[in-house]
């Protein structure tokens, strides 16, 4: 027995040792090559990966005099913040995320300052690009896209671009055709069209303050405007479904939808479905509560890529960080993924204006409120309170109406006396609420 | 009873039968109400008692050892300060070494590893580090030019390894007061002439008759490691200011005390002014879910389980093995797609918009009052096999000559439902409904997959109006990083669960005594 123990004791230390030596860190010479040995772990969309892969391809024959390796691994851009701050200096050197995520990480400590290729960054890329990428003057990350938001989409075989204009016009047709379209409030975040163009609202991450007056009279027809819009039954609010319902289109225009709100994500999907009837258009312009034509708007960002505050390094991770969201490469993905770049050069390639959806979206931004300088995090909570409260009343409408007049008091009470005596002031009061939520964060 | 059953027709004794169920149902209520005081009462009594027992041992332990340390030889004596040194002087070599490397390595961990972040434990971090910067010129820059960061504190990574710390020490300590037992025990088998056991009978002990103990320290011990210290370190996040606003490694974060306590239940802090009104709410909508939940879900399944059980239903085992199929499928799939079948573009409205029952615009979880009806109804749908196959056993091992005697008293079914067999069956599945009111106040799948715990409610801070206290912590654990808010709502649930799982089972011990099965 002594035996078998003296036997498993040495084989175990064995293994600790043969195990413990193994592995390297940056920057390690290996007895063999005489290059240094450096690696890169760099996160970025499933979407993304085959670019990602041609791109550190390309880098490594800049720097002929090292041995560079790359390790890629799949990070979602939503996820980015959640997962990269459970452990900074564990984390990628190089990585994508939304500009919405810029300033918790900057709290975070987890973004290098951008110092060597400042300049050139400012320079080549689109100034709110630039914008929602900095803290205080200081830049943070690379700008690498600059089409987040909405536009429509739509099947031409059923509505053309001279109808798209107005949202009467394509609420007119939908009912023509006895089929409807899609407008999420997406938890606040489109609903912001209906207010976005007229109102104020801006939020500063340094003095904490945000500042929105959606519940002013201008807000108020807004909202009037918005309700008279899903009053007609005819907009459905899943965006999720949006391809699918397209799809519908194929067999009985009825069961689908000739419009819907959506953005670049979803452009290849639906380019798939209606084929040569694919259309994108930016958005229309609405009827406000004071019948005036109201354009809606938008809340646009981008995507940013960011050098880890922590990496063991700075200089290869910010070159790279930079040469993936130069011109070129910046160009490459806008032309092959219809991904819209903040590269102003590559903004103005025809090539890059000819794709429906990037045009879609450069016409409307400048509709667009940046939404890292306009909404903190709470503001989406009761942004989407609000959209569910006003919704379902103007679903229920109809409802509602012929309750109160058949209330005795209110015989020979017309639709506007209804809305004058109780549904505007319900709205307004909505609209107190969201407004309150929203601005609690001023207090924290 | 069995004259009753003869005498009044049915149409009154039905009825009658009902009101005493309800009255029955009632008077259980009324005791429970007055004895959560009671319990409260006896609570604080047994902590008292708990506590002065606690001082008690602690007291006794002192005078032992140090009676220990008294009467000792020097070996023992000297033990006191070198773990091991009353094993290896007295003839338990390795066992000895083993104790004396024991401290050493759990000193030195103590001292040179987790020491450092102990010393901060008070404050949490006082400096920050640096990142990287470009700097060219600067003597320290790497061939690129930058110089490499430089770490701060980080009060994360603080609290956790200080945590680990005391739970070494801790462990530390346990073993050293093994030590010392052990030394005296050893000089107590020299006096008395016998030789202490060696190292190699002892390790046969610890395979044989003590193999309990060898078999159970493994899991104590990894057991302290993945369970207590994450417990301990979330415990005391609700103590500090850890959210998104106080993010490690960027910002420092302290202790803030009672704070977030006093915040939950006064929202005296403006931002979380809204904090009291939602958890009180939330509660509310718990409690009733919880009731709905297990009752409905309990009846329905008794009732299914009667229908099928019933003499003349052919194709017994077909009918439940439909029913228990569909607990094959994991619940979350089911719920998802549930979720897409319920969604106001979905299928199920469609039919009853043709039905012409709801208007174009209805959606099953767009209202407060329609989302809370639908998911109790879809849970029902989902939770009526289980309780459909716990009554099945149940019902079949009620005695028949239960049944036979009543049916020659001349007793419908439906008197035999509510005289037999219900009493029956609240009389064995008393504590499997007892869990499952509790399980339900904290059953987050349904909730969260089906309405994710909205519609959103502009009253209420982050939660919606189907939210539970779970789904909601779990919003503000993952959309707003508000740990320590969290951490707070974690602690609240626990020890209200707790504390209604102990006086209801309490009292349901107290029910099974008196009443004596009719």
């Amino acid at each position: 027995m002594l035996n078998r123990y003296l036997k498993t004791m040495i084989f175990g230390a064995v293994t600790v040792l043969v195990v413990s030596c193994g592995g390297g860190t940056s920057a390690t010479s290996s007895a063999t090559s005489q290059l240094p040995t450096y690696t890169l772990k760099v996160w970025g969309p499933s979407q993304e990966q085959q670019f990602l892969t041609d791109v550190t391809e390309s880098f490594k024959l800049l720097y002929p005099n090292i041995n560079l390796n790359f390790e890629l691994a799949v990070v979602g851009e939503p996820d980015l913040k959640g997962i990269l701050l459970l452990d900074v200096p564990g984390g990628a050197d190089v990585f994508a995320f939304p500009d919405d995520q810029l300033e918790d990480l900057v709290t975070a400590g987890a973004l290098s300052e951008l110092t060597q290729f400042k300049d050139d960054v400012i320079e080549r890329n689109q100034d709110w690009t630039i914008d929602v990428a900095s803290v205080d003057d200081k830049l943070y990350a690379y700008p690498n896209t600059a089409d987040n938001g909405i536009f429509m989409y739509y099947d031409s075989r059923y509505i053309q671009a001279s109808e798209m204009t107005t949202l009467d016009s394509i609420l007119a047709k939908a009912e023509e055709l006895n089929s409807k379209i899609i407008i999420d409030p997406m938890g606040g975040w489109a609903m912001s069209s209906w207010f976005a163009v007229p109102g104020e609202i801006s939020w500063s991450k340094t003095t904490m303050t945000q500042t929105i007056d959606w519940n002013n009279e201008v807000g108020l027809s807004s909202a009037i405007g918005m309700y008279n819009a899903y009053k007609t039954n005819l907009i459905q609010r899943d965006q999720g479904i949006i391809v699918t319902e397209f799809l519908e289109n194929d067999t009985d225009v009825q069961e689908g939808i000739i419009a819907g709100v959506s953005g670049t994500w979803n452009a290849v999907a639906i380019k798939t479905i209606l084929g040569d009837n694919y259309a994108a258009i930016k958005m229309p312009t609405f009827t406000n509560g004071n019948g005036q034509q109201q354009q809606m708007g938008s809340m646009i960002g981008a995507k940013l890529v960011g050098v880890n505050a922590y990496t063991a390094n700075p200089g290869l991770a910010h070159a790279f960080a930079n040469y993936m969201t130069n011109y070129d490469n910046q160009l490459t993905k806008a032309v092959t993924m219809g991904v819209g770049p903040s590269n102003i050069t590559a903004q103005q390639n025809p090539e890059v204006q000819e794709v429906p959806s990037l045009k879609a979206i450069f016409d409307q931004a400048p509709h667009g409120i940046l939404q890292a300088r306009s909404v903190s995090s709470y503001y989406w909570s009761p942004a989407g309170a609000f959209a569910d409260a006003l919704i379902t009343d103007a679903r229920n409408h109809a409802d509602n109406l012929a309750a109160w007049l058949a209330l005795p008091e209110n015989s020979g009470k017309t639709e506007a006396d209804f809305m004058t005596e109780v549904q505007i002031p319900l709205i307004q009061d909505y609209l107190d609420i969201f407004i309150e939520g929203v601005l609690a964060v001023n207090e924290a | 009873m069995k004259d009753e059953l003869r005498s009044e027709p049915f149409y009154i004794w039905i009825p009658q039968s009902i009101l005493d169920f309800i009255i029955q149902i009632l008077k259980v209520a009324f005791e429970f109400t007055l004895s959560i005081f009671t319990s409260l009462y006896d609570f604080l009594k047994t902590t008292g008692k708990v506590i002065v027992s606690l001082a008690k041992k602690g007291y006794e332990g002192l005078i032992k050892y140090s009676r220990i340390f008294i009467k000792g030889n020097y070996k023992t004596k000297l033990s006191f300060l070198l773990m091991g040194f009353g094993a290896y002087t007295n003839g338990q070599i390795v066992k000895g070494i083993l104790y004396q490397l024991l401290q050493v390595v759990s000193l030195g961990l103590l001292i040179f590893f987790f020491g450092p972040y102990i010393a901060k434990l008070n404050t949490l971090g006082d400096t920050l580090g640096t990142p990287v910067t470009y700097d060219p010129g600067n003597p320290n820059a790497d061939p690129f030019g930058y110089v490499p960061a430089q770490p701060g504190d980080n009060s994360m990574i603080i609290l956790l390894l200080s945590v680990g710390g005391i739970i070494l020490a801790a462990l530390l300590y346990y073993f050293y007061l093994q030590n010392l037992r052990l030394a005296e025990a050893n000089e107590m088998t020299l006096q008395v002439g016998k030789r202490p056991i060696p190292f190699k009978e002892e390790v046969k002990q610890l395979l044989n008759e003590r193999f309990h103990i060898t078999v159970l320290s493994w899991p104590v011990f990894f057991s302290f490691i993945f369970t207590v210290l994450p417990l301990v370190f979330m415990i005391l996040i609700a103590f500090t200011e850890f959210d998104r606003f106080h993010q490690p490694p960027g910002s420092l974060f302290t202790w803030v005390g009672l704070d977030n306590f006093i915040n939950m239940f006064s929202g005296q802090n403006a931002f979380y002014s809204r904090l009291p009104r939602t958890l009180w709410a939330i509660l509310q909508w718990s409690f009733v879910w919880a009731i709905f939940a297990t009752f409905l879900n309990y009846f329905f399944g008794m009732i299914l389980a009667l229908m099928i059980n019933k003499k003349g239903i052919k194709l017994k085992v077909l009918w439940r093995t439909v029913f228990v199929i569909t607990i094959a499928v994991p619940q979350f799939i089911s719920l998802l797609i549930m979720r897409n079948f319920f969604n106001e573009q979905g299928p199920f409205v469609n039919f009853l918009i043709d039905l012409g029952l709801v208007g174009p615009g209805y959606g099953p979880f767009l209202t407060k009052e329609s989302a809370r009806f639908w998911v109790i109804v879809i849970n029902l749908w989902v939770g009526v096999p289980y309780t459909m196959l716990i009554t099945s056993g149940i019902l079949m091992n009620i005695p028949a000559d239960l049944y036979e005697s009543a049916t020659i008293d001349g007793a419908g079914s439906i008197t035999k439902f509510f005289k037999i067999t219900l009493p029956y069956m609240l009389f064995v599945t008393g504590p499997y409904l007892v869990t499952a009111f509790i399980g339900n106040i904290n059953n987050f799948n349904i909730i969260y997959f089906l309405t994710g715990g909205g519609p959103s409610s502009q009253q209420l801070f982050q939660a919606g109006h189907t939210d539970l206290l779970v789904t909601w912590l779990f919003r503000l654990t993952l959309f707003d990083s508000d740990y320590k808010m969290a951490s707070t709502l974690g602690i609240l649930i626990f020890m209200i669960s707790s504390f209604f799982s102990l006086i209801i089972f309490s009292r349901t011990g107290g029910i099974k005594a008196e009443d004596s099965f009719q």
